[in-house]
């Protein structure tokens, strides 16, 4: 086998992978019963562009995710800030370190340096009339009113088959503003830039920073993640009104039902319609 | 003593509110809009009135109009038992009662203690939620009154 075949085939099983990665991140088809992401249908398309597979080495200037102080409140400040257009945040620009999390069946890692802290689910957590169904409600955390998101609502497509969540562990971010419910925690990835496949346009998933094949995982650029969270500006997030408080204290295992399904023995709450 | 008073600055302003529980949350409003609290009576259904209106009920002479809060809050609703309360309140010059699940008690909190509701995506029916106060290791979810109904409900309350 030539060189350059070799070169192809691992170039079409690199591709295979990214585009089954990011599937899990694309929105449902509307066939009745989509296919399941197997590498190898992928493998059969067309040979894909050599230019797709090449890391950007230098982007035009972008401008740096800043962290703003009092995001939550800030509409303008969150206007200001602006969504990186492609390439890599600041903080992936050299060597950087991320923490793995289980949602949904799916890995998402976010870089360590934007993390405050992981705490367990609490016991108790006080949901709030009229919000969103991904907004699962408050904790204290020490000083802080922490406002827990069901993150597998807003990664995943409406209509996702993945199954509940059962979120055991809440990862702090942004000054612990926020906290993302989550299953389980996987593992420290120190990651090289160039092992990352950043996204050239951030599009309508804005918070979506890259992929890492190597783990197939997701990278979440936590800054975006925080201020599209204080807006609520998500386009596919489900209009439903959350029945805040159904069980307002909950138990650890608890499992939410992506699927808006309600089933009553979930302590958390879901998105029933009124 | 300075510490106290310090404590107290730091607190901002104080005012007192009722505390009252909703699907096991605890919620609070002023109670300078809180007439009074009375046990469930008979409450007399409103034909074609808002699904939150449970109904009117006879208070010494004047009919006064009862909202189910947990249906206004868009929570479950149920049937009211022994803890049950109606609170009468006044909001724009009207009298209209909120039936809750128990009312618990007064407490005071001061204005740099109520942190703004989260703004997450929130729709219409969360604009009556000020905000929340941390108390003894519970939140208190702090309602406004004043929005918990929008003016064209409110002139639909007044013509029941």
């Amino acid at each position: 086998m030539s060189e350059s075949r070799q070169q192809g085939v691992l170039l079409e099983e690199r591709q295979a992978l990214t585009e089954y990665l990011d599937s899990l991140l694309q929105a449902i088809p509307q066939e009745p019963h989509p296919p399941e992401p197997v590498p190898q249908v992928v493998l059969e398309a067309p040979v894909v562009t050599p230019e797709r597979e090449v890391v950007q080495p230098v982007v035009a200037p972008t401008p740096p995710v800043i962290e703003t102080q009092e995001i939550a409140r800030s509409e303008e400040a969150a206007q200001v800030q602006a969504v990186p257009e492609g390439g890599p945040p600041e903080w992936g620009r050299s060597t950087f370190q991320c923490l793995g999390m289980r949602v949904a069946g799916l890995t998402l890692a976010v870089p360590l340096i934007k993390l405050n802290g992981i705490i367990e689910m609490p016991e108790e957590i006080t949901p709030m009339p009229g919000h969103k169904p991904w907004f699962l409600g408050l904790v204290q955390h020490l000083d802080r009113k922490v406002k827990v998101v069901d993150i597998a609502r807003i990664v995943l497509p409406e209509g996702s088959k993945n199954g509940p969540t059962s979120p055991r562990h809440v990862v702090l971010m942004d000054d612990s503003r926020w906290g993302i419910a989550c299953e389980g925690i996987t593992e420290v990835m120190t990651l090289e830039t160039d092992a990352v496949r950043w996204r050239s346009s951030r599009g309508k998933r804005p918070w979506l920073a890259g992929t890492v094949i190597e783990h197939m995982c997701a990278i979440l650029d936590v800054d975006v993640l925080a201020r599209d969270l204080s807006t609520g500006a998500w386009g596919a997030s489900d209009p439903a009104p959350v029945k805040p408080a159904l069980r307002g204290k909950r138990s650890n295992g608890a499992a939410i039902d992506h699927a808006g399904g309600g089933s009553p023995k979930h302590p958390l709450p879901n998105n029933h319609k009124t | 003593m300075k510490q106290e008073a310090k404590a107290s600055s730091d607190r901002g302003p104080t005012a007192q509110y009722v505390t009252f529980r909703l699907a096991e949350e605890t919620y609070a409003i002023n109670v300078m809009q809180v007439q009074e609290v009375l046990r469930v009576s008979e409450i007399a259904p409103v034909p074609g009135a808002p699904h939150y209106v449970l109904g009117i009920v006879n208070l010494r002479g004047n009919v006064v109009t009862v909202i189910d809060a947990r249906r206004r809050l868009g929570l479950d609703p149920r049937e009211p038992d022994d803890a049950s309360r109606v609170v009468i309140i006044e909001v724009s010059n009207q009298v209209v009662g909120i039936l809750v699940d128990s009312v618990a008690e007064v407490i005071e909190l001061g204005a740099a203690e109520i942190e703004p509701a989260p703004n997450v995506g929130s729709d219409e029916s969360s604009k009556y939620i000020q905000g929340v106060a941390s108390r003894e290791g519970e939140l208190t979810i702090v309602v406004d009154l004043n929005k918990l109904l929008s003016e064209d409900e409110w002139a639909e309350m007044a013509s029941l």
